[in-house]
């Protein structure tokens, strides 16, 4: 298990420097020279662009580095962010990390709720699917299902706002000062996985009450609860965990848009704010820290998968 | 293969009055979109301030916006936009990772580990986020909505076409060819690619649902068309502002969104359970919840009285006993509807005692082993007879009646233990359940007996915190002994409890079962194909062909001189079938 942990976390290293590649080569897709890019949002809106001399772009090529051939630039720059310095937002001319850093908490305050959400629906919703399979029951759970898959979060969020906001008022529409302000973005983002998860756990669910040792365990006489919780369910959670990837990128995804729609203070809303403002260290920033987060995710989830199911626990070999 | 899965999407869409309609609507949105400049004669971006925020009505069917524009022409143009952004991503996706995947899977070695490495790193992006990030830092717009949505969509092609591809290589003729010299990427075109064409048009399909839900997602937040020019996410946007007194001006083009992603996905669903096949058996109907609630009182009571009587009775009335009993297939949709599986079968057997059960593979034996432990299910019905369990009739029982004897009275080793046992309880647990759910005995008692009863199958100790899978199979068969014994059953059911081991172990299980007979007291009924098994174990025995009984008797007077043509014909099939005659009964 250690060696096992060991190779997937070196992986997972090798991978994040991937990560730092690519989001070093966005900056390039910038239109034009980055310089003159950076220096057109410094200027006040509305005022002569003309004004921005060569000598300023030059200046600022030099300072920002941009001199330099790409590797070195690269290099430099993966020098910084190992260091903790993720740069410095051209609008407040804060660094970067602290920013992010206020920000996080909402975040995760929004996904653990939505996390929780999804399971309360996902988990009910899949067994009644398996259970009920072929009958009305199934199909009714499909059919929501097939809903919140095909339901834009951005559109669910705004109906809940004008439904539970402005017309019965019993919720906040927006923000994070009230503590019920969670309930709507967490719903929104919640329901959007939850779809998957459910359609997994029900496929597995049947999988596994088709199998011998179901049958062995009714012959043991074992009532119902037993039968379903303790033989059937456990078994079948295992594999659901293989969707956690999907529902941890659609989770990291959707608080970007679920934050803009609620204005929940996160950093998902931090990132379009920076976009409108043209902040490229901060989607830079942003981007290279989502993407860290989703790796770890992954890699802790991998883990935990060999940790409950005893029988790849013993392995040594890589899966899939 | 597009015939068989178009035949296969009519006949499951026919009589589907949800898949009817959501597929209409969808196609009648899309069929306007198409047509928008021919449906309504609005300009989609020209305001006019003196018809602002208009409701729905007879000239604007679904109103008119802030700036007094007609909202259906904007979602028939808009709707323009936003599919034709996603058809052609998924063309440049399709494009992009099949060429990647099929020349990474056919080449292999260093292309293919760069290739896997840059999906691996793609990959290790949320898909949104790394949309967002790319459109915003190009500026937003159609093209670089368009690259950001291709950009993050196709590793996950490309990893799936490359996994067929390496699959597809090795098969025969793709080997064939390229013994014959045929060049690569005449074998890459000819062979494969046209072999991968429908799992890849099923994929985009699949997919383009999503694509639309990206497109409008980014355009939500500003990132895709300029603003006058309609489009639905950005649309919707719009229309936020002015929510409270105007709701058409976000239900229109989120509903538009829904329908048209519903319509995708629900397609996606149909083909996708074409392609794979959907399990035609569903769980156990016990499982339900009518089921569970016809549990009571009352019927506990009947429960605890029943049980009473057949504690008296354990030693002198027969455990199992069949009387004339029939059972058939009744299921129109399969094929065996109607077929005799038991064919007035009466047998019986006596406390103490061992019966045999030979015959060969559907000649009715497991349905036998199922009716002793009232596990018999659809499609399965009975066909007439009766079966008494220690005396008591057991017509009327129902799942729970049979639950409190299951693992009790009667239990159940069976053929395969390599899948018999939960593979992720261990196996302490899995013979403690039995002890635990059917007497309350304080846990040092249980211990004991656990311990106990693991050395009664000579097993260590240390299995009881192993899990299954680092058992052999021999061992895994003694720890499923083990739970059927656990509770001291008057009869146990032995089908085929031998026939997945090897020859040695088999000896040793077979030794072992014996024993514990004698030292149990147990009933047993031991069910084999195998006739020195049977002969060796069996003091009477019951030939079964084609659910019929044919032969019956003692083993020893039975083996010596059948009766029946068809027991010759199975003595005659087994190598040395002296020394059978003279050693059975032992």
């Amino acid at each position: 298990m250690a060696y096992y942990a060991l190779r997937r976390a070196l992986a997972a290293i090798a991978v994040l420097f991937g990560t730092t590649v690519v989001v070093f080569l966005l900056l390039r897709l910038i239109p034009g020279d980055p310089a003159t890019a950076v220096l057109l949002t410094m200027v006040t809106p509305g005022a002569d662009t003309a004004q921005i001399t060569r000598g300023d772009i030059e200046a600022l090529r030099a300072q920002l580095g941009l001199a330099d051939p790409f590797p070195v630039q690269y290099l430099r720059w993966l020098g910084e962010i190992l260091s903790g310095n993720l740069g410095t937002s051209l609008r407040s001319r804060q660094p970067i990390a602290e920013e992010l850093a206020d920000r996080l908490p909402a975040t995760l305050e929004l996904a653990g709720a939505a996390l929780v959400v999804m399971l309360l629906i996902a988990i009910p919703s899949g067994i009644l699917g398996a259970l009920y399979s072929g009958r009305p029951a199934d199909h009714v759970t499909r059919m929501l299902s097939l809903v919140g898959d095909s339901m834009p979060g951005f559109f669910l969020g705004v109906l809940l706002i004008y439904l539970f906001a402005i017309q019965l008022g019993w919720l906040p529409a927006i923000g994070r000062s009230d503590p019920a302000g969670i309930v709507m973005p967490a719903l929104t983002l919640g329901l959007g996985v939850a779809a998957t998860t459910s359609r997994l756990l029900r496929a597995s669910l049947l999988d596994t009450l088709a199998q011998p040792y179901i049958l062995m365990a009714e012959a043991k006489g074992m009532p119902r609860g037993v039968l379903l919780f303790r033989h059937a369910l456990r078994p079948a959670l295992i594999p659901v965990l293989t969707s956690s990837s999907l529902v941890a990128g659609g989770l990291l995804g959707g608080a970007a848009v679920i934050e803009t729609v609620f204005a929940w203070p996160g950093i998902g809303r931090y990132m379009i704010e920076a976009i409108a403002g043209r902040d490229y260290p901060v989607i830079q920033g942003f981007t290279l820290a989502m993407a860290s987060l989703f790796v770890a995710i992954n890699f802790g989830v991998d883990l935990l998968y060999r940790l409950l199911d005893p029988r790849i626990r013993v392995e040594e070999a890589p899966r899939g | 293969m597009a015939e068989r899965t178009w035949r296969r999407f009519t006949a499951r869409l026919r009589g589907d009055l949800i898949g009817i309609l959501l597929l209409s609507l969808a196609l009648l949105l899309v069929g306007m979109v198409l047509a928008a400049p021919w449906v309504t004669v609005e300009n989609p971006v020209e305001t006019n301030f003196s018809r602002v925020l208009l409701p729905p009505g007879p000239a604007h069917w679904l109103g008119t916006d802030d700036f007094g524009r007609d909202v259906l022409a904007r979602l028939l143009h808009g709707g323009r936009a936003s599919l034709s952004i996603a058809v052609i991503a998924v063309m440049i996706v399709m494009a992009v990772g099949v060429t990647i995947g099929l020349i990474a899977g056919f080449l292999g070695g260093v292309v293919d580990l760069i290739v896997t490495k840059v999906i691996d790193v793609l990959l290790a992006f949320p898909r949104l986020v790394l949309a967002i990030a790319v459109a915003a830092l190009m500026g937003g717009g159609i093209l670089p909505l368009i690259i950001a949505i291709s950009i993050v969509a196709w590793p996950a092609y490309a990893r799936i076409i490359r996994g067929f591809t390496l699959q597809i290589r090795n098969e025969g003729y793709v080997l064939a060819a390229r013994c014959l010299g045929t060049p690569t990427w005449k074998i890459l075109l000819h062979h494969i690619a046209l072999t991968l064409i429908g799992p890849i048009l099923v994929l985009g399909l699949l997919d383009l649902g999503s694509l639309i839900l990206a497109v409008s997602a980014l355009s939500f937040l500003g990132l895709g068309i300029a603003p006058p020019a309609p489009e639905w996410g950005a649309m919707l946007n719009e229309g936020r502002t002015s929510m409270d007194e105007a709701p058409w001006l976000v239900l229109a083009p989120g509903c538009a969104i829904l329908i048209v992603v519903l319509a995708l996905n629900y397609f996606g669903d149909v083909l996708r359970d074409g392609a794979e096949g959907r399990p035609t058996h569903g769980p156990r109907h016990w499982l339900r919840w009518p089921a569970i609630l016809r549990w009571d009182r009352g019927r506990q009571a009947e429960r605890t009285a029943r049980w009473d009587r057949m504690e008296q009775r354990v030693r002198a009335a027969p455990l199992l006993e069949l009387d004339t009993v029939s059972v058939r297939v009744a299921d129109a949709r399969s094929p065996y509807d109607g077929r005799v599986i038991l064919d007035q079968v009466s047998l019986a057997i006596r406390p103490g005692e061992c019966l045999g059960l030979i015959g060969e593979s559907g000649s009715g034996k497991s349905t036998m082993a199922m009716l002793a432990l009232g596990l018999m299910r659809p499609p399965l019905t009975f066909g007439g007879g009766r079966v008494l369990v220690c005396g008591e009739d057991t017509a009327a029982w129902d799942w729970d009646d049979w639950q409190a004897l299951r693992g009790r009275f009667v239990s159940l080793v069976n053929q395969d233990p390599l899948s018999a046992l939960n593979p992720v309880l261990p196996i302490g647990e899995q013979i403690r359940e039995v002890m635990r759910i059917h007497r309350a005995i304080p846990a040092a008692a249980q211990e004991e007996r656990l311990r106990e009863v693991l050395a009664d199958v000579d097993l260590p100790a240390r299995v009881i915190a192993q899990y299954p899978h680092e058992l052999s199979g021999g061992m895994r068969q003694r720890v499923v002994i083990a739970m059927a014994v656990a509770n001291r059953p008057a009869l146990l059911i032995a089908d085929e409890p031998t026939t997945a081991l090897d020859v040695t172990t088999q000896a040793r299980v077979l030794d072992l079962l014996l024993r514990l007979q004698q030292r149990y007291g147990l009933g047993l009924l031991f069910i084999s194909h195998d006739l020195r098994v049977v002969a060796r174990v069996a003091d009477r025995v019951v030939v079964l062909r084609e659910g019929k009984v044919v032969e019956a008797g003692e083993t020893r007077a039975t083996f010596g001189a059948p009766q029946a043509a068809y027991t010759r014909v199975l003595m005659a099939a087994v190598p040395g079938r002296r020394r059978i005659a003279t050693a059975g009964g032992f």
